[in-house]
């Protein structure tokens, strides 16, 4: 490049044309650099062997090459073909057809409304508490259903439904449930591998029958319609021989998980003798009806046995001891309402309003503690309606 | 001209190395060639001229024996090397050994790696840190040699492309799935084999591990569709509240596999850290991550209170101009049949751009008196204003255009028509320029002027759209590949489209990658 000078008397405008001049031999030299190292790159991969590198194999660059014509895809494949796919599913293992793979998923993982996820939870937890096992799930579901309802208003983009018919799912525990014959994990109770203890725990939640065809229990609840419970009394009689007749009794007995731990209710301990029995719904029992019970009567038989007004009112003492008011003098049907308001805790009408709802607020109350950590107080404040919701 | 690899070495440069090795060469390479100092380049730039005649063009060279520098195209160079008998000099511009004698630039395997290191170091605290360009090593020339059958990524190939099996109302997945595999940053993190799974007690569970075994389906070139069972799988064990066999919505989507994505890269040991966004360098964060600042004006003391929060998407508004008035409001589902009747005589809004809802979005915005804040400047309640506009803008930023309204008489889908730019600048709706200002009352002219905002610059590249009512409908979407040519993914088929097709259609999902990403 010539040399040039600055003039300092020469307008600035002069010397931005004098550098302008210069651009062109600027960009040149540039563009010859970089010339320059290609040129380098190319000498030295010859040189070096390392040429061949690059090298394609014009064979595999057509074989990829994109198609672009009507009715074909660009793999050249064309567009309406119909093929199969299969795949194996990670839960269990079987081989789907790929297009029914999710569903199938959501079947095997249990998460669909007819899975058997609740009905095969129960049967996990056998071994434990069990109306911690029945409940936790309902609320469980009932729980998830809240917070995802609470999600999708928040999220109010989505074109995905709302679902209120949801709530038909949640835990209803004579919501039927799929036979447990379906091969998920822990779907079907293999009864012949089961000590006695774990046969009693098993046929205290479940139905039981034992199907002639599939030689497989009904995992359906005790209120199951297709078994009678003539039919289910002779499976217990079968499975467990002398102790059927215990546990014919003591099954009857549904720990109320909500006692333990309110103090403000005057409720009677657990180990005190006068403890109100419960059915398997929850429902408080009166003597007749446990004796009746005990004599292998149905259900409905039981609910509805004469000297209905002195059960009721054995039933009303009983929730008043409990620091519950009734409405008045209860009348069978009137007591057996609130008493069945108050077993199915989500599935509450609101028939007796405050009664069932403070009944349910205990044991409510227990299971959100255990499950989500809270630090909620004890004491039974004077709204428990308000303080259940508060914890959603 | 010797083609075994390992270079031809002629016998000059081995009588170099052996009487004096390389340290002078290393000592010229360093000052003239690759200089690693503004003082250096200083240097180089005065005193690299030929000392026959002057030039400074013209491939100079350096004498190894003795100082001079001359230059190749007045065959200065080639005269001094043999009238001094000095065999080699160096380009000044690459550093090649030029051997006089042979008459030819000679290559060796020791000078190169001489070379290598002195062209690393001077790439140090520039923008091109450390990254020097791949030269093969002797095992990797061999497994080359032996295996010559090779595909190479052209243009015109479908390696990188392929098509995902439904499997049943998973379109939503697929789609945000072809957008993934297609955002250059992530392809490039993923093929480059960088994920360290630090899932080590569940490896099996890890997303990100199962995404870079979908990077290497994506690449094998095979031609059949793949099936993403296991990834449903995955997806439905770590976001539980998107499982279910329904239709689901692609954005809601998107968020929740970003979440599980950026979960997984911390592992599953430390579980007390994972929503710290602000301290998180994982692969998610670093492309899709950006801030977003909110501004509240007190209408009083004109005090601003700011507060930056991450975002991973931008949810836009269609806006509030009715077009239609006539037809019935579509009331629920039960309401609505699948015709395309019903839709097309729903309301609609006047069509808008991109650009306008971004404007929208980022406008200063009365919070009326029912929202009186405490302002922490003059400490009294009064009514304010917000703005937001963004801070720090992702690599990758993704719009969401609103288009399923769920408000409590109605829920409808918004069909209106939206364009949006395959270029978009964002500097507009960039914080230091925005701040309390509405830009679109000033005229230009009085706009302070910043300097030429390249880095703000963003590409198209995916664009998701949904084609039905908000009940039941179908996603499709459109991939950018090879630079400039766009794909249309419809589950297992995958077409050629052009940017017109892109460009008109309706657009629920956009994605768009920044053009120019800084190195840090």
């Amino acid at each position: 490049m010539s040399e040039y000078s600055f003039d300092g008397s020469e307008d600035q405008e002069s010397e931005d044309c004098q550098l302008v001049n210069y651009a062109p031999d600027v960009l040149t030299e540039l563009v010859d650099d970089v010339i320059l190292g290609l040129c380098f790159d190319v000498h030295r991969s010859c040189k070096m062997g390392t040429f061949f590198v690059d090298d394609v194999d014009p064979a595999e660059l057509k074989e990829f090459e994109i198609v672009d014509q009507v009715g074909l895809d660009i793999f050249g494949q064309p567009v309406s073909s119909k093929k199969q796919y299969e795949c194996e599913c990670p839960n269990c293992g079987r081989t789907i057809s790929a297009n029914r793979f999710a569903p199938h998923l959501e079947k095997c993982m249990g998460m669909g409304r007819n899975s058997s996820r609740i009905a095969s939870k129960r049967l996990q937890n056998s071994g434990k508490c069990e109306s911690e096992g029945d409940d936790d799930d309902d609320n469980d579901w009932t729980y998830g259903e809240k917070k995802k309802k609470k999600k999708s208003d928040k999220k109010a983009n989505s074109p995905r439904q709302s679902k209120p018919s949801k709530s038909s799912k949640n835990g209803d525990i004579s919501s039927v449930s799929s036979v447990g014959s379906e091969k998920s994990s822990g779907g079907y109770v293999n009864y012949e591998a089961m000590t006695i203890e774990e046969r009693k725990a098993v046929l205290k939640q479940i139905c039981g029958v034992i199907s002639e065809h599939t030689k497989r229990m009904c995992t359906r609840s005790h209120r199951c319609p297709q078994h009678s419970d003539e039919q289910r009394r002779q499976v217990r009689l079968y499975l467990l021989g002398n102790a059927a007749s215990s546990l014919l009794d003591d099954d009857i007995h549904v720990d109320i998980d909500g006692y333990e731990d309110s103090p403000a209710v005057s409720a009677p301990s657990s180990h005190h003798p006068n403890l109100p029995k419960r059915d398997h719904l929850g429902r408080f029992m009166s003597a007749q009806q446990v004796a009746a019970l005990a004599a292998g009567l149905p259900w409905e038989a039981v609910s509805n046995s004469p000297g209905g007004s002195v059960s009721s009112m054995r039933v009303v003492q009983q929730w008043e001891t409990m620091g519950i008011t009734t409405t008045g003098p209860a009348s069978n049907s009137n007591a057996s309402a609130s008493a069945s308001a108050c077993a199915s805790a989500s599935a509450s009408a609101g028939a007796s309003g405050s009664a069932s709802a403070s009944a349910s607020a205990p044991s409510k109350k227990k299971k959100s503690k255990k499950k989500e950590g809270h630090t909620h107080k004890k004491s039974k404040s004077k709204n428990p309606v308000l303080q259940q919701y508060d914890l959603h | 001209m010797g083609t075994r690899a390992g270079g031809s070495s002629c016998p000059h440069v081995v009588a170099l190395k052996e009487s004096r090795g390389l340290d002078t060469f290393r000592i010229i390479l360093s000052n003239f060639v690759y200089c690693r100092s503004p003082r250096a380049r200083r240097l180089k730039a005065q005193s690299c001229i030929c000392h026959d005649c002057g030039t400074t063009a013209d491939r100079l060279h350096c004498c190894l024996d003795c100082v001079y520098f001359g230059c190749y195209g007045n065959q200065h160079i080639q005269e001094h090397a043999k009238s001094h008998r000095h065999h080699l000099a160096l380009d000044l511009s690459y550093g090649v050994l030029l051997c006089g004698t042979c008459g030819d630039y000679v290559y060796d395997e020791d000078v190169n790696k001489v070379l290598h290191e002195e062209k690393y170091r001077a790439t140090q605290g520039t923008h091109a840190n450390g990254t020097v360009a791949w030269q093969p090593s002797s095992n990797e020339l061999n497994l080359l040699q032996h295996n010559p059958k090779r595909r190479k990524i052209t243009h015109n190939s479908t390696i990188g492309l392929r098509g995902l099996i439904n499997l049943g109302n998973t379109c939503f997945m697929n789609c945000i799935v072809q957008a993934l595999m297609h955002t250059p940053f992530l392809r490039d993190f993923f093929l480059s084999d960088k994920h360290e799974c630090l899932m080590i007690q569940s490896q099996n569970h890890c997303l990100v591990c199962e995404m870079s075994r979908l990077f290497q389906e994506f690449y094998s070139g095979c031609r059949s569709p793949h099936v993403p069972f296991k990834l449903l799988h995955l997806v439905w064990t770590h976001a539980r509240h998107l499982a279910g066999y329904e239709q689901q919505d692609a954005h809601e989507f998107f968020i929740a596999a970003l979440d599980v994505l950026h979960r997984h890269c911390k592992g599953d040991t430390d579980h007390t850290n994972h929503h710290n966004p602000h301290h998180c360098n994982c692969i998610i964060d670093q492309v899709f991550t950006g801030g977003l600042q909110s501004d509240v004006t007190c209408q009083a003391c004109l005090g601003v209170s700011t507060t930056v929060d991450p975002f991973w998407d931008i949810s836009l508004d269609l806006g509030t101009h009715l077009v239609q008035a006539d037809s019935q409001d579509i009331l629920t589902a039960g309401f609505l049949t699948a015709g395309a009747s019903a839709i097309t005589n729903g309301i609609s809004y006047t069509s808008t751009s991109l650009t306008d809802c971004l404007k929208r979005f980022t406008r200063p915005e009365h919070l009326g008196s029912s929202a009186k804040i405490k302002c922490s400047h003059c400490h009294s309640y009064q009514e304010s204003t917000k703005q937001l506009t963004m801070k720090k803008l992702p690599v990758v930023a993704c719009f969401h255009l609103k288009r399923f309204e769920h408000s409590t008489k109605f829920r409808r889908k918004i069909s209106t028509f939206v364009s949006f730019p395959v270029e978009l600048d964002l500097t507009p709706f960039m914080a230091h320029r925005r701040n309390g200002l509405d830009t679109f009352s000033i005229s230009p002219g009085e706009m302070c002027p910043t300097p030429a905002s390249n880095e703000n610059r963003y590409s198209l590249f995916a664009v998701v759209n949904h084609r039905g009512s908000i009940d039941s409908g179908h996603y499709t979407c459109f991939i950018r590949q090879h630079r400039d040519q766009w794909f249309r993914c419809e589950d297992d088929i995958i077409t050629k489209a052009t940017v017109a097709d892109v460009v008109n259609s309706e657009g629920y999902l956009l994605f768009y990658h920044k053009q120019l990403v800084e190195y840090e």
